[in-house]
């Protein structure tokens, strides 16, 4: 049809100017979901796939508490309590449209179920205080070094929240501001995984094994390579 | 009286016999099996690709009357139209139990649409059908796979959001390389691969152990090997011929997806066979 055309038209134009598919489109997959993604918020990669898979085997416990933290569209979180038995999450971003798009994708997926087991509010990691404690911490926080930034293509740079990507000038701001506060979010033995940067790995198990650094309560556990081989994913353990 | 009544009955218990023997037959275990279909171009150039895309609407059709589903998994066009290669799931009920009476070379005589002087061509494309398995049948040692993906090389991560999912997979110790780009995840793209190759190598022992069952019955009904020509399709005689049961059936008929008719005999011929077979090994005894 004639209105067909044309916004297939438009959709080619905004995506000669390299806007990302996924906005063009408002929405795309992940694992087995389709999920909405909405601007400014970060388009899920292949990568973060890989994580939700990785959790999902490794995590035995039921019922099981999980914070997903910076969580943006919400695929992390939502995966988890769709494929974790008896799993509730709470999801954190200080982006307003990261919270409305997570909680409308809960819906989407766990339908009637979100009401008691997925619920995203509006929260910084420095400043979240939550009413209870948490067996799982996941996150893919912003870790990208602030001199990568410039190499990054039009798609990301002009278009995916910039406060999503970078993490400081090493990348690790809040990367270590949720180290920090894993003591206070989780219960003993409580598990945080995370996506970061393929420099990060070593400097967090530089850091947590310092002497130093023994009053922080948290050990590092592993790390894991994406299918890259990029050493993309940290397992940690608060004491 | 009673000897009506005889007469009612007679012909009732013999159908109850046959049907009953029948039932007896060694049944293929994979019979109620969803699969995946290939279609590969032969012989014959860009005219060989069209025919495949021929053979791929003649399955569609069918596919949809029998009210099963179909996705396409991977798939490679050919320079004129059709597909040098495509590769599709189909799932439903007994769905093995008829299609893989399709898997066979199928040869094509006609004058090619890209044929400027009327001159009659034979081009063949080979269907493959290969029963859906999963890990109980099929053991993969992750060591032997090589996964590679468009993406390979470069910073990865939250630095690049290119949505190449497309995944190659190759199996190091028989060298079979699956190429899936049907899903928009690559996880799912990786599953899809997984599924076609666990397909392939459950297939490639069927085969092995079908062929050799075959030879030992010496059936006609082919040995199932996938280099045997099973039909030729003669535009102008307007013919479908099936070489192993040496049977005609209208080409309009096969054109429309109405297979049912030439699987039905397929299915009759084999069961034939095996009754004959059962009956000799009974004699034997």
């Amino acid at each position: 049809t004639v209105e067909q055309a044309h916004d297939f038209a438009t959709k080619l134009q905004r995506r000669m100017k390299h806007e990302p598919i996924q906005y063009i489109l408002g929405q795309w997959d992940f694992l087995d979901y389709t999920v909405a993604i909405r601007s400014p918020l970060l388009c899920p990669r292949p990568e973060t796939e890989e994580l939700v898979m990785m959790i999902v085997n490794d995590t035995t416990q039921s019922p099981v508490h999980i914070l997903d933290v910076g969580c943006g569209t919400g695929v992390i979180g939502i995966s988890l309590a769709d494929m974790l038995t008896d799993a509730t999450v709470r999801a954190i971003d200080i982006e307003p449209v990261a919270i409305q798009t997570s909680n409308e994708n809960a819906k989407r997926i766990l339908g009637s179920q979100t009401e008691y087991r997925y619920q995203a509010t509006l929260a910084s990691a420095e400043n979240f205080s939550p009413d209870r404690r948490f067996d799982v911490v996941v996150s893919n926080p912003p870790y990208i070094p602030q001199l990568d930034m410039k190499t990054l293509s039009k798609d990301v740079l002009h278009f995916e929240s910039e406060q999503a990507l970078c993490g400081g000038v090493d990348g690790m701001d809040v990367i270590r501001t949720i180290i920090r506060q894993l003591p206070n979010w989780c219960n003993p033995g409580g598990i945080c995984w995370m996506e970061v940067d393929p420099t990060h790995p070593q400097l967090i198990q530089e850091w947590l094994e310092d002497s130093k650094s023994l009053d922080l309560g948290v050990k590092f556990e592993s790390s894991y390579e994406d299918l890259y081989g990029k050493e993309r994913f940290v397992k940690l353990s608060v004491q | 009286r009673a000897g009506a009544e005889i007469k009612e009955i007679e012909p009732q218990l013999e159908r109850l016999e046959a049907e009953m023997k029948i039932l007896l037959l060694p049944k293929d275990p994979n019979d109620n099996r969803n699969i995946m279909l290939e279609i590969r171009a032969g012989t014959g150039g860009s005219e060989a690709s069209i025919f495949a895309g021929d053979l791929l609407d003649v399955y569609r059709k069918y596919i949809s009357a029998q009210g099963w589903q179909s996705t396409i998994i991977d798939s490679s066009p050919g320079d004129d139209g059709g597909y040098k290669n495509v590769v599709m799931e189909v799932k439903g009920d007994m769905v093995y139990s008829k299609m893989k009476w399709e898997a066979g070379v199928h040869r094509v005589q006609r004058v090619p649409a890209t044929e400027s002087q009327g001159r009659v061509h034979t081009s063949t494309a080979t269907v493959a059908i290969m029963p859906e398995c999963d890990e109980v049948d099929v053991n993969i040692d992750p060591k032997d796979i090589e996964i590679s993906t468009m993406r390979s090389g470069g910073a990865g991560g939250q630095n690049v959001n290119k949505v190449e999912t497309a995944v190659d997979l190759l199996h190091k110790p028989t060298g079979i390389r699956i190429k899936c780009t049907q899903e928009r995840s690559q996880l799912k793209n990786k599953e899809l691969a997984m599924k076609m190759l666990m397909s392939k190598l459950y297939d490639m022992e069927n085969e092995k152990r079908e062929m050799e069952e075959r030879a030992r019955r010496g059936s006609q009904v082919g040995t199932g090997g996938r280099s045997e020509k099973i039909r030729t399709y003669n535009w102008k005689d307007s013919r479908c011929s099936d070489h192993r049961i040496q049977q005609n059936y209208p080409l309009s008929q096969f054109l429309n997806g109405d297979i049912d008719p030439m699987i039905s005999a397929m299915i009759m011929k084999d069961q034939e066979e095996k009754l004959q077979d059962l009956a000799q090994e009974a004699a034997a005894t």
